[in-house]
Formats: structure tokens, sequence, C-alpha cells
């Protein structure tokens, strides 16, 4: 498989107004090969949506390099990113905001190819409504006359219209129903078989990245604590965060899971140490004192703890 | 069973002024120390459920029976019914960053529950609204008591709401969507709490889409689809076997989290009706992979096994 | 604390020291005019307007100009009017300042207590006939030129039916002070000042009315609904509290704005002594002195009330306070 897309000690932190600084992306390394699905989980304020948007040249990071096909675009002004803009394309949770309420579907749709200076454009429009699901007859419609399932679908085919590489969806799912929120699964994995665009799923649901991602990134204050395939993760954590994670997910086949302590601390005053320490029912007293490295467990799984489960 | 009802609604019908029917025919039952879930998806009527229990839908037309403790809430004078908010009823919601109000302290917000129910002084009501948050396992309650919505996290925030809900030693919790908003490991706290309130002896009313959720909380579960209810009963033996097909379907689609990974995940076709188009006959039978003529005819709720509810016409033999 | 407030002062400073420079460009760097012959007035004597060149620098580069010009008007305060005979100007505006903040604080009285009336009682009763008869009430307010108003008020209570019960204790046009009678003051206050709110009270009822009947869609009113408040105290106590934010933000820029001479039309009409009419008389004999004081004056009001307002949102709105990056 070939390299899509990489990040190499990737860092973004925002200043705050009192001289303190907010670590929401640290000293992140990642790879997206060709066609393939990546997902980034965690908690709110772990840094995966930061990561998501300053992946695809949304917002330059504070260190760190991202290349798209071996070729360095942080950094980069916004027009020299003109030129990979079509190649990323990103889909946004709620499906409601990302429509101009005042433009009917299909300029929106349109909009795309013609900042682009692109031609075909009802062919291409045509050809997407069908890959979603949804019939021609919509595009002299306004985005409110629909359901949001179908508002989610009209959103990946916005996104797909110049043929992206990349796809970064944040939170595809969160708002929807359980019954659409199948929909949707099912057809963004429809669309990454037929089309061979690569995905970046941000979620913190790890039933539906289970369903959708090829591999999984779990993410603790900023950083990386486990990645690998998402089979292989889900079924034996190799990091006790994962594991409270996937303890804490709701399911009608089991009974309520004795939960973790504290909240998530504050990505402004990180603990020192391992991130996890404070809420980490494990911790050893090396815990709070030295950072873990991430560290090869197993076949293409990495896992940043010192006393790994595996 | 033998435990005397605490809230109990008899064909509790809701009516827009227009005419359209927002709830039809629901009847629920939530003892003390049950905890009941009511589940359904966006728009199936579940929050006007709650709602109209605690008499906030000015505006709709309630007709049926909400009694509770043994009295006749509907028709029940305004000024009385707001004695029982807050005191007999208490509700939390969603999203307890909007539902506390953004510029009063955490601590006063609550107080002023107590002192609106209680004559109590304002130093008598803070010790209570101090002791509260401590009992719902918020940190350092005092200096939390001080402090603003917005400075505490979204689970801590809930749990103030949950205290103040309790404030006034409620007979009955109704909590809309309450950990919606909230980090998946943060909702098991919240949860874990919910149980212990159950646990304690009040009644408990859950409104929630998550089967998960109402799998690990409550005792009973009522499933609503387009403001009736279809099905309800114990949460083990509804969760072990659904008997009506949006139960059913609803449960399907959840991906699973073990075992092998399915190609395609069950669906649902279509879309719920809105209440001004809803079926003549069975309100999911426009969706439903069984239907059969005899489906023309909405189906009744009927009891096909001791304590269970099913309005389904395959049961109907 | 201390940081942002000392930020938020030099946040002031530079406004007003913008404001003087424009202020300052605008009358006496204007291209073709010369400023000594406005200053000295029509008709002045070559000896007047020599001296006057050399007093305010006009024979060297601007920016001594402006800083001669900003000496006398802060440090030495000793800018003349030659127009009006060698009056000192600042102290001019000095005196007439406590006239316009008593006519504005009482019309201020008005306006805020009944908005307060009429927005809340429009917004309980919303769509009904009380509400539409008080939102139309506010409109004719709102679209009646306070000149106007203020000459038929004048009309009524001074000549035509002066002598009627009703009016005959309305006190002749003009000012008294506070110190010399506080019962005349009041008297002589109280038409003008009502006069000069009756526009306010439409508008700030209207946005009141508004911002009331959104603050109680917000789930926090849902919340004091459940917690077994009443509707007075939903309203008054939980509903005020969340929709007085706009409200007191228009308040001060139009309290400020009024204060640095806005009222002029109210002032000229009833003959009150204050900045604004100051400002009239100014700029009808094109007193350019006088003009830039009062215009600084007003510009230091506008901005101070500005800062004021800022403190008390920032009282009232806690999220203000820790620049919103809370979550």
């Amino acid at each position: 498989m070939t390299i899509l897309l990489e990040a190499k000690n990737l860092s973004k932190h925002y200043r705050l107004s009192h001289g303190e600084t907010l670590r929401a992306v640290s000293n992140v390394s990642l790879v997206v090969h060709r066609g393939e699905a990546l997902a980034l989980v965690g908690e709110s304020g772990c840094g995966k949506s930061t990561l998501g948007r300053t992946l695809i040249g949304l917002g330059s990071p504070s260190s760190g390099d991202v290349f798209f096909e071996g070729e360095r675009i942080s950094g980069l002004s916004d027009r020299a990113l003109r030129r990979w803009r079509p190649r990323m394309q990103m889909v946004f949770q709620d499906s409601s905001s990302t429509f101009n309420p005042r433009r009917t579907i299909g300029e929106t749709l349109a909009e795309p190819m013609r900042i682009h200076g692109r031609t075909g454009i009802a062919e291409r429009i045509a050809t997407l409504l069908e890959q979603v699901g949804l019939s021609s007859s919509i595009l002299s419609r306004y985005p409110h006359e629909f359901s949001g399932g179908q508002r989610q679908r009209l959103n990946i085919a916005r996104a797909l219209m110049l043929g992206p590489d990349l796809l970064v969806a944040d939170e595809p799912t969160s708002a929807l129903d359980v019954s659409v929120q199948a929909q949707i699964v099912n057809l963004l994995r429809d669309l990454r078989n037929s089309l061979g665009v690569a995905c970046v799923f941000i979620s913190h649901d790890l039933a539906v990245v289970r369903q959708m991602a090829d591999r999984i990134a779990v993410m603790y204050l900023g950083r990386i604590v486990e990645e690998g395939d998402v089979l292989a993760v889900l079924d034996a954590p190799a990091h006790p965060y994962t594991r409270a994670l996937l303890d804490a997910v709701p399911r009608p086949d089991r009974p309520l899971p004795p939960p973790l302590k504290g909240d998530v601390p504050s990505p402004i005053h990180p603990p020192q140490g391992c991130a996890f320490h404070t809420r980490c029912p494990l911790a050893q007293p090396r815990c709070s004192q030295e950072r873990p490295q991430l560290r090869q467990v197993g076949e293409g799984r990495t896992v940043a703890c010192h006393y790994p489960l595996l | 069973m033998g435990a005397e009802a605490l809230l109990k609604l008899h064909h509790l019908h809701l009516e827009l002024p227009t005419g359209t029917a927002l709830l039809e025919d629901v009847s629920l039952t939530v003892k003390r120390g049950d905890a009941l879930g009511v589940v359904g998806e966006s728009g199936s009527g579940k929050s006007l459920t709650a709602m109209s229990v605690m008499g906030l839908l000015p505006g709709l037309k309630a007709s049926g029976s909400i009694r509770f403790e043994g009295r006749e809430l509907l028709g029940m004078k305004d000024r009385e019914w707001r004695r029982l908010r807050g005191a007999g009823m208490a509700m939390i919601f969603q999203d307890p960053m909007t539902a506390f109000l953004p510029v009063r302290s955490i601590g006063a917000q609550i107080d002023e529950q107590i002192r609106l129910h209680e004559p109590v002084s304002r130093r008598e009501a803070r010790a209570r609204t101090v002791a509260l948050l401590g009992r719902m396992g918020v940190p350092d309650p005092e200096a939390a008591a001080k402090r603003y919505p917005h400075q505490l996290s979204g689970g801590l925030r809930q749990r103030a709401m949950i205290a103040m809900a309790l404030s006034c030693g409620p007979a009955l919790l109704i909590a809309d969507e309450p950990t919606t908003a909230l980090d998946v490991t943060v909702q098991a706290q919240i949860l874990t709490l919910l149980c212990e309130i159950r646990d304690s002896g009040a009644g408990v009313m859950l409104i929630t889409h998550d089967m998960g959720v109402v799998a690990q909380t409550c005792t009973h579960v009522a499933v609503v689809y387009s403001g009736l209810v279809v099905e309800q009963g114990p949460v083990a033996a509804v969760m072990a076997l659904p008997l009506h097909p949006y139960t059913q379907a609803l449960l399907e689609a959840i991906p699973p989290l073990d075992g092998p990974r399915p190609d395609a995940l069950p669906t649902i076709p279509g879309r719920p009706p809105t209440p001004d188009a809803r079926p003549e006959g069975c309100v999911f039978a426009p969706r439903c992979r069984y239907v059969r003529p005899d489906c023309a005819v909405r189906p009744a709720l009927r009891e096909p096994e001791e304590g269970r509810r099913v309005a389904c016409v395959l049961y109907n033999a | 604390m201390i940081r942002s407030l000392a930020s938020r002062t030099g946040q002031m400073l530079l406004v007003i020291f913008g404001i003087s420079v424009l202020v300052f460009c605008i009358f006496f760097a204007t291209p073709g005019a010369d400023p000594t012959a406005r200053i000295a007035g029509r008709g002045a004597s070559p000896q007047v307007v020599e001296r006057i060149r050399a007093e305010y620098g006009f024979d060297r580069p601007l920016p001594v100009q402006y800083v001669k010009m900003m000496e006398k008007l802060f440090v030495s305060r000793d800018l003349t009017s030659f127009v009006n005979h060698g009056q000192r100007v600042v102290p001019e505006v000095l005196q007439a300042a406590p006239v316009t903040l008593s006519l504005v604080l009482w019309a201020a009285f008005f306006w805020v207590s009944g908005s307060l009336v009429f927005g809340i009682a429009s917004a309980v009763l919303r769509d009904s006939w009380v509400d539409r008869l008080l939102m139309v009430l506010g409109l004719i307010g709102l679209s009646m030129p306070v000149f106007w108003l203020g000459e038929v008020v004048n009309l009524v209570t001074q000549s035509r039916w002066h002598d009627t019960f009703l009016f005959r204790w309305v006190p002749p046009l003009g000012y008294v002070p506070f110190s010399q009678s506080p019962w005349g003051w009041a008297k002589a206050l109280f038409l003008p000042s009502l006069t000069l709110a009756v526009c306010f009270i439409g508008l700030y009822a209207r946005v009141l009315r508004s911002e009331l009947l959104t603050a109680m869609g917000e789930d926090s009113i849902r919340t004091a609904r459940a917690k077994g408040a009443g509707p007075v105290r939903v309203w008054l106590w939980h509903g005020l509290r969340l929709s007085w934010l706009s409200y007191i933000s228009l308040f001060g820029l139009d309290f400020a704005q009024l204060l640095g001479g806005g009222a002029l039309l109210t002032e000229v009409v009833f003959a009150m002594p204050g900045v604004g009419r100051l400002t009239y008389q100014a700029l009808a004999t094109l007193d350019l002195p006088l003009i830039m004081a009062t215009v600084m004056y007003a510009a230091v009001f506008v901005v101070i009330a500005n800062a004021l307002v800022d403190g008390l949102y920032a009282l009232l709105d806690p999220r203000i306070m820790e620049g919103r990056h809370g979550r």
C-alpha cells in the first residue's frame, strides 16, 4: 500500500489570553495509506478534531509537517494550498449548518466544481446523487426540506464532487438517530469500496468506528496512546484508556461496568508523566514521572503505556 | 410487583391546537425503586411524554390521565402543579450547559430551588446545597457551589444538575437524555449515579435514544414510535427477545463491538411519519419487514406474556 | 484583573487620541481654508489675526499646531472664543455639563422605567391586543422627531393651556440648578426629559420584548419552570437576567452620546443651557474653538461610558471575564 498522507511530529498549540498555552495536539505522527480508513478516537478535548483539520491544511501546525503524496503541504500559503484542496475534503458533523439555507442543493453541490473551474458539473452531480442514494429531482430544493440523514448524504456528495483522494469526516453520524446512523455508516463503507477514497473518521463512538475503519488511533489529551488494526485493538486493547473507553460504551448485552474516575484533565495543564495516570486504574508510581513513548506491541500495533495490557 | 404505582399515565393523548395528535394513547407506569426507560428516535414524542408529566407544555391539549402518587395531574391548577414541580418530581436535561442559567453560580441556582419549596434561610439552603453536591461526587463542593456553569466540566455540570433535581427529595426523577452531551467515560459515571438514585427508592423515568443506556440503567423499558408506545416490558426480557419489529430493528442497527464485522448493518427503510401524516393502521407498517394486510387496522397494546406488552398483529393470536 | 484594567485604559486613551487627531484635522488641516481667519471670525482686525496665528502656531507645522491645540484644551484650558469676545471655552463647557447631565439622567430614568414596563408587559401578553397596542405606541414614539414633539409640548404647556390647572405648575423654559432649588430643578426638567425619553421608550421596549421572548425559549428557562418557579419569578428574575445584556449595552451607548451633546435638539427647544445647545450655538456662529471643545468633550464621554458598560457587562455575565475560552 502506498502512503497518501503522512504527519510527522505534528503539534498544534493555541496561545490563550493569559499567557497560557492550550496543547491541542502534541507530537503526533501517523500515516494514511491510499484507500484506507483511519479512525481518530477519543473524548472531547482530546484534539482529534484539531488533528483532522490540521491534516488537511485547515489551520497550520505549530510544529511538525504534513506530507501529501510525499510533498510537504503544511506551512503552505492558502494560495499554494489551493492546488491540493480538491484532493482532500471534509465532512462535518452538523449537516444543517454546512449548507447555506438560502441556496438550493443544486447550487451548493455545483459550487466546488465552479470554484475550481471544472466542467461537466451536471453529469457529475447526477452520478454522485445516485451514489449517495438520492434522486436528481431534489436539486431545486432547499436544505431545510431534508431530514438529517438526507442532508448528511448530500454533505457527503458535496465532499466527493471534486473526486478527492482523502475524506476527513468529523463525527459524520453522531447527530443522527440509530437507524439513520446505520444507513450512513453503510453508505460511507460502500463509497470507500467503490471509489477507493481514503478516509479519516473522527469519532467518539467505538461501535461505529469498528464498523467503518481499518485502523484506529486512540487519542488522549492531544497524543496518540494506541494505534493499530481496528479489530485487533478493540478485541484486545493494549492501553488501559482504550479498555476504559470500550467498557464505558453502553451496550444492550452487558451490565454497566464500574466507571473511570474523574474528568479528562485540562489540555492547558496536562498531568506530568503519562497524561492518563490521574484516571488510570492500573497506574504505578513510574507513570506519574515518566511519559511512555509509543512502542511496538505485535503486528502493526503501537501503544504508549509502561504497563500495557498485552 | 405489589408496590404502589408512583406515576401512572393512562391513555395520555396530546394534541396541538390544530388538532394534530402528538401522543396517542400513551400508558406507562413507574413504581418506586423502578427505572423506566422511554426509548425512541428524535420526533417520537419521548420528550413530550416527560414534559407533559411535568406540566411544562402550555398550549398543548392533553387528555387521558396522569396520576402521580394517586393524584390526578391533568386539570390541576398551575399553582398546585408548581408546588409539585421540583419537590415531588424533578427533571434533569440533556445539556447541563444550557439548562443552567449561565449568569448565576451553580450554588445560587440550587439554593433557589430549595428556597422555592421550603422555608429555610439562605445559609441553611447553601449548607444543603453543598452537602448535596458532595453526595453527587462533586469534588470540593463548597468551592464548586460558587462557580458558574461554564467553569465546570460537562460531567460536573450534570452532577450539579442532578443535585439540584434531588434537592427537595423528589419521589420521581425524570431524566431527558441526561448523558447525550457527555463523553462515554463521564456518561458511565452519570449512569452509575442514576442507578444509585434508583436504588435509594426514587422512581426514575429515563428518556433516551440509546438502547444500551436503557439496558444498563433501567428496570423497565417502553419503546415509543411516532407518538405511540409500541412495546413495553422488563428490560432484560425486551433486550433478550424484542417482540415488536421496530424494537428488533433498533437493536439490530447498533454496530457490534465484538464478533465478526458485518458487511452492512441492518437498516430500517424510509423514515418515521410526521404526526400529521401518521398511518391509519399500524404506525410502523410502512417500514416493517413483516407487514401484512391486517396491519391496516391499528393493533392494540396486548399482553402476550406476563408483564410484557406489544402492539403488533404478529402477537394477536 | 489589573492588567485588563490597564489595557482597557490604554485602549480608551488611544481612542480619544484618535478622535482628537481626526477632529483636529477636519477643522484645522482642511486644505484651502485658513483656520486663523475662521477662529478670528468675520471682520476681525489684522492685528487680531496675527495674534491668533502666533498663539496657535498656525505658521508652524501641523503636529506642533495639534500639540498646541491639545495643550490649550486640556492643560492650560485657556482656549478662547473670538467670536464670543474672549469667552474662555473650557469653563463654558464645564458649566453646561451639569445641565446636560441632569436632563439625561432624568430622561434615562423615564425611558428605563417606561421601557421595562412596556417591554415586559408586551412580552408577557405577546400577540394579544395589549402587545400590539404597546408596540404601535412604541413605533409612534420612535418616529416622532424630538424637536417637533418638544415644540408641541411647549405649545400646549407654555401657551395654549398654561393657565389651566393641568399645566399651571410648568415653569418657564430654561434651567434651574439643583443647588438653587431642588424642586424647581425637578419641575424644570420634567417635561424636557420626558420628551427626550419618548423615542427611547419605544425603541427600548421593542428591544426588551424581543430579547425577553428569545430568552423564554432558552433551556434554562425550562429548567426554572421545572424547578417550580412561578411565572413572576421566571419572567422577572430568570428572563430579565438573560435578556438585559444587549439592553444594557444599547443603554450605555445612547446614554453616552446624549451626555456628549446628543440631546442637542431637546436642549435647544427647551432652552436648556447644556452642552448640546452650546454645540448648536458654536455651529451657528462657526465658533471653531468651541466646536473643538464640545466635540472632544463628547468623545471623552462616549469612550468612558463605553468602558463602564463593558465593565458592567463583565459583572453581569461572568463568561466574559474569562475571555470566553471555557467550554
